[in-house]
């Protein structure tokens, strides 16, 4: 389970996929980043009734596939659920993946890909 | 997170209209290997010293723009392309101030409490929740491996 240095040193930033309030709270503690502009990759994404699915796949896509600068990723559970094939399937070491309540949506220990987990590991 | 919740409740409209496209981010991860679990903690580097990480890390990262963007509405932050990578001359640039300050210099105290709630919350469980649930990934698989023993010698 031991990974090689390189694959977690460089992690440090956290990103957000989140409602516009979660965003703005957790950019407000520091944690927001954008690239030096050629690319300027946000790590947040903001998401609203109109954001496209297809949008917030390809937003955990890239942080946490294509980027390798991303420790960990943070997910309003409500929209995790919209893409709660590709969250549940996530396997990979880093960056870990924590699903967060959202104002407008309380926490369901229920839905939580980890609690989940644990639940199939105790005999279903 | 609950308290930053009812925090936030009573904020008026703050949104994203302000987010300062250029951020830099003032809080960062950091690893360490304990046991073959990965711990994570969260806390404040100083500006300074951002920058230079960030100017270190830019060749390797894999941050062309070959992937498909997801954040196609986001507006044109290019109207400095060029000599940002002297930055470090020019630390003041695009140093990274509070993110409260996005909102005016007098903000309502609910906003601050906002941010407080979520600085802790970013500090706290956070980190903590990212790095029990990796030792949790771990104990998965010993257990798995163990079971596996298990029926090997029942079997």
């Amino acid at each position: 389970m031991s990974q090689p240095a390189s694959a977690y040193k460089d992690r440090q930033f956290l990103a957000v996929i989140g409602d516009e309030d979660s965003v703005t709270g957790l950019l407000l503690a520091g944690v927001g980043h954008v690239t030096q502009p050629p690319d300027s990759q946000k790590n947040f994404l903001v998401v609203d009734a109109k954001t496209e699915t297809s949008a917030i796949e390809a937003a955990f896509d890239l942080f946490t596939t294509q980027r390798k600068d991303i420790a960990i990723l943070l997910i309003n559970q409500h929209i995790a659920e919209r893409i709660r094939h590709r969250v549940d399937t996530y396997t990979a070491a880093f960056p870990s993946l924590l699903e967060i309540p959202s104002k407008d949506h309380p926490y369901d220990p229920d839905k939580d890909s980890v609690l989940k987990r644990v639940r199939r590991l105790f005999g279903e | 997170m609950s308290l930053a919740q009812a925090n936030y409740h009573n904020r008026t409209r703050f949104g994203q209209d302000y987010y300062d496209e250029r951020m830099q981010a003032s809080r960062h991860v950091s690893l360490q290997m304990k046991d073959d679990v990965p711990s994570f903690t969260v806390s404040k580097s100083e500006p300074q010293e951002t920058l230079s990480k960030d100017e270190s890390e830019k060749p390797g990262a894999p941050e062309q723009p070959s992937k498909n963007e997801p954040q196609a509405d986001r507006p044109e932050p290019s109207e400095k392309t060029s000599d940002v990578r002297s930055s470090d001359e020019n630390p003041t640039s695009t140093k990274s101030v509070d993110p409260i300050r996005w909102f005016g210099i007098l903000v309502p105290p609910a906003l601050r409490s906002a941010q407080s709630s979520f600085v802790s919350a970013i500090e706290g469980p956070i980190p903590r929740l990212a790095t029990l649930s990796k030792e949790l990934r771990n104990l998965q698989i010993e257990i798995g491996r163990a079971r596996k023993r298990l029926r090997k010698i029942e079997g």
